[in-house]
C-alpha cells in the first residue's frame, strides 16, 4: 500500500504536465503577488520609518505624538483645501503654524501625512489598550445579557452573548504589541491564492483519474490485485500531498515576495497586533494564524479535489463535472452573498469558501444559529471540511473500486472536415497561436492590460486640481491676456495675504475670539489654497515669454503618468507582461519539438532555410502583436485623457524638458517612446528566438529566458533601481530622455 | 535513372563507431535492411535522409552529385518515415499532413489532392480530423507513412513502417509500397523478416556498422528462407 502511495506521488510530481502546471501556478502566484499594490495613500517606506521612529518612545508618549500629528495634519489638509474646520483654540494654533510654513515629515502632502498618522495612531491605540478593549467587550456582554430585549436565558441571543463573552474572556492577559505590521496585513489580505489552490487541486484529481482513464492506463491498473480499493486510497493520499505541496508553494511565494517588500519581523507577535485584527478571538501568534489559514485552505482544496476525483470516475463525468462546478460556485456565492445572521446564515460558513477565507472570517468572533444554538463559524467551517472530506473520499474510493471506467472520448465536432491549407506561414501561425495556445496568451495579455489601464488612477494633489482650473480659465486667452490674468490673481492673493496677517495680529493681540479667527482664516485660506497653482502658472508664463516661445501651458499630471515620471512603476509592470508573453509565444515557435519532429522537419525541402525565414517573420509579427496588446489600450486612454492641444504642444512645455534644443511635440515624444518600446519588444523576441534555435529543449529555453530576461525586470519591479540599475533605467525610458536632453 | 551512392561512409558517436566505411550504390527498387539492434541501420537511414552528418571522408552522391551541394533540391526528393511515433500530437491528422506538405513546398491545391488521396489509400479519412494524440499505434504509423509519401519523393526511407499495424493494414501498406516502387529508391528497415522477404528486391545485412552481405533477394533466398539466413549472420548476437 505504501509503495503504491509513493508511486502515485511520483506520477504527480515527476510527470511533465504536473511539473509544467506547478511552474504555471508559481508564475501565476508571482504575477498576482507582484501585481498587488500597497493599498494605502502613503508609501510603505513612510509607514516603516514612522513605526521605527515611534517604537522607541514610551507607550503614552507615542500615543500622544501620533494623535497630535494626526490632528495637526488633518487641520493642515483642511486649510489647504479651504475647508472650514472646528473653531477651537488648537485649530487657531495650527492655522498660525500653517501660515508660518508647515512641512510634512514622512510624505509629500498633508493628506497622506494625515492618513499615515491617523492609521498608525489607530493601530497603536488598539494594541496599547487591548486589555481595556477586552474588558469593554465583557462589560458590554454583561450589560446586554441583563436586557430583556435579548430574550430568556435559553434563547439563542442570550447564549450567543455568553458564548461571545467566553470567547474573549480567555484573551485576558494577551499582550499585542505595536510594530510595523503592514507586511503581515499584506500577507493575509490576498485572495487570488484561493483560486490558484482550487485550480491546482482539480488539476491533481484530473491527472490522477481522468488522464489515466483517458490514456487507458487505468484499465491496466484496475486489472491488478491492488488496482482497485488500495489504488483508490493511494490516489487519495497522493492528491492530499499534491494539495499540501501546492499550499506550501503558494505560501512560500507569498512569504518571499512579502519579505522582499516589507518588514515581517513581527510575525511572532499575537495576531491582535495587526491592524483590523483587534477582535480576533484566537490566542495565536500571526505565524500560527497564517499556518492555520493555509492548512484550512489546503483541506478545502483537498475536499474540492476529491469531489472532482469522484466525478471523474462517473460514466457521465461531463454532467458530473458541470454539477461539481455549480456546487463549488454556489458555495462561493453563499459565502459572498448570504447574511451570517439570517436563517440561512449557517450556509455562509458551511462551505469551502469560508474555510478558504479563514484569514477574513477569523478577524472577529461570529456565530451562526444552528437549531437555536450558537455555533462559532470556525467550528462550522471545520465540521464542513471534515464531513465533506470523508464523504467525497468515500464516494471516490467506492466508485473507483466498483466501476468500469472505459473511456468514451467525447469531443465537440466543430472542426472543419476540409483539408487545411498547405501554406507554411499559415500552418506555423496556426501551430503557435491555435494549437500551442499563443492566441490565449495574447487575449489574456490584452485583458490584463485593459484591466490595468482602466483601473489605473492618477493621484491628484490639490495644486494639480487648481492648476487644471487655471488652464481652463486661460484656454482662450492670448499670452498678454494670460499675463494680465496672472497679475490680477497675484494681486488678489497679495490682498488676501495682507488680510490674513491682519487677522493673525488681531488674534494674537486678543482682539478677536478663536472662533471668529478660525472662521475668517478658513475662508481666506480656501482662496489662498490656489496660490501654489498660480505660482506654477506664473513660472510657466515666465518660461514661455522669456525663454521658449514655442512652449505652451499644458496639463502635466496625466502626461507625467504616461511618460513614467511618477513613481508607479506601471511601465516596468507592462514590460514584464510583454516579456512574459514574448517568452511564452516565441518559445513555442522555435523550440519544444521532439527529436523525431525535428528530424522530420529537417529532411523536408523547406525545413531549413525557408522555415527559419518564415518563423523569423512570425516572430517579428508576434512581437508587434504583443506590443500592440500592451500599448494600444494605453494609447487609447492617453489620447482620450489628454487634450489635443497638450499633445501638440512643444516638449519644452514640460518642466523636465526645458533644456531640450530640438523642436519636438509631446505627442511626437510619445510616438518615439512607443517606437522604442516596439524596438525593445522586437529585440527581446529575436533574443528568445536565438536562444530557442540554439538550445532547442523548451524547458531549458524557458529557464534561460527567465534568468536573462524576466528576472532582471521582475527584480527592477520588486526592488527598484537597487537590483538592476541599468534595467530599471531602460524600462523607465530614461534612455530616450537622456538621448534627447 | 535515379541513383544513390555511398562512398566510405563512416559515423562516430564520440568514440563509438556506428558506421564503418560503408560503400554501396542504391538504384530504383526496394532495398531491405536487416540487422540486430545497434547494427547501424537507423544511423545509415538518417545519413541518407540528410538528418545526420557523416564523418569527414564520407561521400553521399545522388545522381553523381554530392548531396551537400544539392541541398534543398535533394531534400525535395526525400520521403522519410521515422521509427518513433512521438510527432505533433496536438495536430489533427489532416493538419499534420498539411503542415508537412507546406514544409515540402507542395502547393496548396496539389497538397489537398494528395492528402485526400493518401488518407483514402491508407484508410485514414474517418480519423483525419482527430488529434494525433488520440490515435492508436497503427493509425500513427499510417499517418507517418502518408506524410513520407507526400510530394511523390524519389527516395523513400521507411523505418519500421509496419510495426504495430494490424494484418489488414499491413497488407494495404505493403501493396502500396510495392506499387510505388517502380520509379523510386525505397530503403526499408524492419525487424519483420517476412516483410523484407515479400517486398525487397535487394537485401542488405548490417552488423556492427558494416555491410556483411548484400545482394538480390532472389539470389540470396534461393533455396533458403530469410529467417535461416538471418540466423546464420546474427544467430550469435
Amino acid at each position: 500500500m505504501m509503495k503504491l502511495f509513493f508511486y502515485e506521488i511520483r506520477k504527480l510530481f515527476k510527470g511533465k504536465a504536473p511539473l509544467i502546471f506547478l511552474l504555471v501556478i508559481l508564475s501565476a502566484a508571482l504575477f498576482f503577488d507582484l501585481r498587488q499594490e500597497w493599498d494605502r495613500y502613503y508609501p510603505y517606506e513612510a509607514y516603516a520609518k514612522l513605526c521605527n521612529d515611534v517604537l522607541s518612545l514610551p507607550e503614552e508618549e507615542r500615543e500622544n505624538y501620533l494623535k497630535e500629528n494626526a490632528d495637526k495634519y488633518n487641520a493642515f489638509y483642511s486649510f489647504e483645501l479651504g475647508m472650514i474646520s472646528s473653531d477651537d483654540e488648537k485649530n487657531a494654533q495650527y492655522i498660525l503654524q500653517y501660515e508660518n510654513g508647515a512641512e510634512t515629515i514622512y510624505t509629500d502632502s498633508f493628506f497622506t501625512e494625515y492618513s499615515l498618522f491617523s492609521d498608525t495612531y489607530e493601530q497603536n491605540t488598539d494594541t496599547c489598550h487591548y486589555s481595556q478593549h477586552i474588558s469593554d467587550i465583557l462589560a458590554q456582554a454583561e450589560k446586554m445579557s441583563e436586557l430583556s430585549v435579548f430574550g430568556g436565558k435559553n434563547s439563542f441571543e442570550q447564549k450567543n452573548i455568553s458564548d461571545t463573552a467566553a470567547a474573549y474572556k480567555v484573551l485576558n492577559g494577551l499582550t499585542p504589541r505595536f510594530a510595523d505590521t503592514a507586511g503581515l496585513n499584506f500577507l493575509l489580505s490576498f485572495s487570488a491564492d484561493k483560486l490558484l489552490i482550487l485550480t491546482a487541486a482539480v488539476f491533481g484529481a484530473f491527472v490522477m483519474v481522468m488522464d489515466e482513464r483517458r490514456t487507458g492506463s487505468l484499465r491496466i491498473e484496475n486489472a491488478t490485485k491492488n488496482g482497485r480499493t488500495f489504488l483508490a486510497l493511494s490516489k487519495t493520499g497522493a492528491v492530499f500531498v499534491w494539495c499540501a505541496a501546492n499550499s506550501i508553494l503558494l505560501l512560500a511565494v507569498k512569504l518571499i515576495i512579502t519579505a522582499a517588500r516589507y518588514d515581517i519581523s513581527a510575525i511572532f507577535l499575537p495576531i491582535q497586533s495587526l491592524s483590523g485584527f483587534i477582535n480576533c478571538p484566537y490566542a495565536l501568534s500571526t505565524a500560527e494564524y497564517i499556518v492555520i489559514a493555509s492548512a484550512l485552505g489546503c483541506i478545502a482544496a483537498f475536499v474540492c479535489a476529491m469531489l472532482f476525483a469522484f466525478v471523474f470516475t462517473l460514466k457521465k463525468y461531463i454532467i458530473g463535472g458541470a454539477a461539481g462546478v455549480i456546487f463549488t460556485v454556489l458555495q462561493f456565492a453563499a459565502y459572498e452573498r448570504l447574511d451570517g445572521l439570517s436563517s440561512l446564515g449557517v450556509f455562509k460558513y458551511f462551505n469551502i469558501s469560508a474555510a478558504l477565507h479563514f484569514s477574513e472570517t477569523g478577524m472577529t468572533f461570529t456565530t451562526v444559529n444552528l437549531f437555536q444554538e450558537p455555533v462559532d463559524t470556525f467550528t462550522v467551517s471545520v465540521t464542513f471540511l471534515l464531513i465533506f472530506a470523508l464523504l467525497f473520499c468515500a464516494a471516490f474510493v467506492f466508485s473507483f473500486a466498483g466501476s468500469y471506467m472505459d473511456f468514451q472520448g467525447i469531443s465537440l465536432n466543430i472542426r472543419s472536415s476540409r483539408i487545411p491549407s498547405a501554406n507554411l506561414f499559415y500552418r506555423e501561425v496556426y501551430r503557435v497561436f491555435i494549437t500551442k495556445g499563443g492566441l490565449a496568451v495574447l487575449i489574456l495579455l490584452l485583458c490584463v492590460t485593459v484591466y490595468d489601464v482602466v483601473n489605473d488612477d492618477v493621484h491628484y494633489e490639490a495644486v494639480d486640481g487648481y492648476y487644471e482650473l487655471y488652464l481652463n480659465d486661460i484656454e482662450q486667452m492670448t499670452l498678454s491676456e494670460t499675463a494680465d490674468f496672472i497679475k490680477e490673481e497675484e494681486k488678489h492673493f497679495s490682498d488676501l495675504q495682507n488680510k490674513m496677517s491682519e487677522l493673525n495680529e488681531s488674534y494674537q493681540n486678543g482682539k478677536i475670539t478663536s472662533g471668529s479667527y478660525v472662521t475668517a482664516a478658513t475662508i481666506i485660506q480656501s482662496e489662498l489654497a490656489k496660490r501654489p497653482a498660480l505660482r506654477l502658472l506664473s513660472e510657466q508664463y515666465r518660461y514661455i515669454s522669456e525663454e521658449e516661445p514655442s512652449a505652451n501651458f499644458v496639463y502635466y499630471k496625466k502626461i507625467d503618468k504616461y511618460m513614467n515620471f511618477d513613481n508607479s512603476k506601471d511601465d516596468i509592470k507592462s514590460s514584464l507582461y510583454t516579456q512574459l508573453a514574448l517568452v511564452l509565444v516565441i518559445c513555442t515557435l522555435f523550440s519544444g519539438f521532439s527529436v523525431e519532429e525535428r528530424r522530420l522537419i529537417s529532411c523536408t525541402a523547406d525545413g531549413k532555410g525557408k522555415l527559419l525565414i518564415i518563423r523569423t517573420y512570425i516572430c517579428i509579427l508576434s512581437a508587434a502583436a504583443i506590443f500592440l496588446c500592451t500599448a494600444l489600450p494605453e494609447m487609447v486612454v492617453l489620447l482620450s485623457h489628454n487634450r489635443s492641444s497638450d499633445l501638440s504642444a512643444a516638449l519644452q512645455s514640460l518642466t523636465y524638458f526645458r533644456g531640450l534644443n530640438a523642436n519636438i511635440s509631446i505627442g511626437f515624444y510619445f510616438v518615439l517612446m512607443y517606437l522604442l518600446r516596439l524596438a525593445s519588444a522586437l529585440f527581446t523576441a529575436l533574443l528568445i528566438a536565438f536562444i530557442g534555435i540554439t538550445v532547442k529543449e523548451q524547458k531549458t529555453v524557458i529557464v534561460l529566458c527567465s534568468v536573462i530576461i524576466l528576472l532582471p525586470t521582475a527584480s527592477a519591479l520588486l526592488f527598484g533601481p537597487e537590483a538592476f540599475p541599468l534595467i530599471y533605467e531602460l524600462e523607465r525610458n530614461a534612455l530616450l530622455r537622456r538621448f534627447l536632453i | 535513372m535515379n541513383n544513390l551512392q555511398l562512398k566510405n561512409v563512416s559515423k562516430h558517436y564520440r568514440s563509438k563507431l556506428a558506421l564503418d566505411n560503408i560503400s554501396c550504390e542504391f538504384s530504383v527498387g526496394i532495398w531491405g535492411f536487416l540487422g540486430p539492434n545497434g547494427a547501424g541501420k537507423s544511423t545509415l537511414m538518417n545519413i541518407i535522409a540528410g538528418i545526420l552528418k557523416p564523418d569527414g571522408e564520407s561521400v553521399v552522391l545522388y545522381n553523381e552529385t554530392p548531396v551537400p551541394q544539392l541541398g534543398r533540391s535533394y531534400r525535395s526528393v526525400i520521403g522519410y518515415m521515422p521509427q518513433q511515433q512521438n510527432v505533433f500530437r496536438d495536430f489533427t491528422g489532416a493538419q499534420f499532413l498539411s503542415y508537412m506538405a507546406a514544409l515540402k513546398g507542395i502547393g496548396s491545391k496539389a497538397a489537398r489532392v494528395q492528402i485526400s488521396e493518401l488518407l483514402q489509400r491508407l484508410e485514414l479519412t474517418d480519423i483525419a480530423h482527430r488529434r494525433i494524440s488520440g490515435y492508436s499505434g497503427g493509425m500513427k504509423q499510417r499517418i507517418l507513412l502518408a506524410q513520407a509519401l507526400l510530394g511523390a519523393p524519389e527516395i523513400l526511407i521507411l523505418d519500421e513502417p509496419t510495426a504495430g499495424v494490424d494484418p489488414k493494414q499491413r497488407v494495404i501498406i505493403k501493396n502500396l509500397i510495392k506499387e510505388i516502387s517502380e520509379d523510386k529508391i525505397i530503403l526499408l528497415s524492419t525487424h519483420i523478416v517476412s516483410d523484407i522477404e515479400k517486398l525487397a528486391d535487394r537485401i542488405v545485412f548490417l552488423k556492427d556498422g558494416r555491410i556483411v552481405q548484400q545482394g538480390a533477394a532472389d539470389e540470396l533466398l534461393a533455396g533458403t528462407e530469410l529467417e535461416s539466413l538471418y540466423m546464420r549472420y546474427f544467430g550469435d548476437e
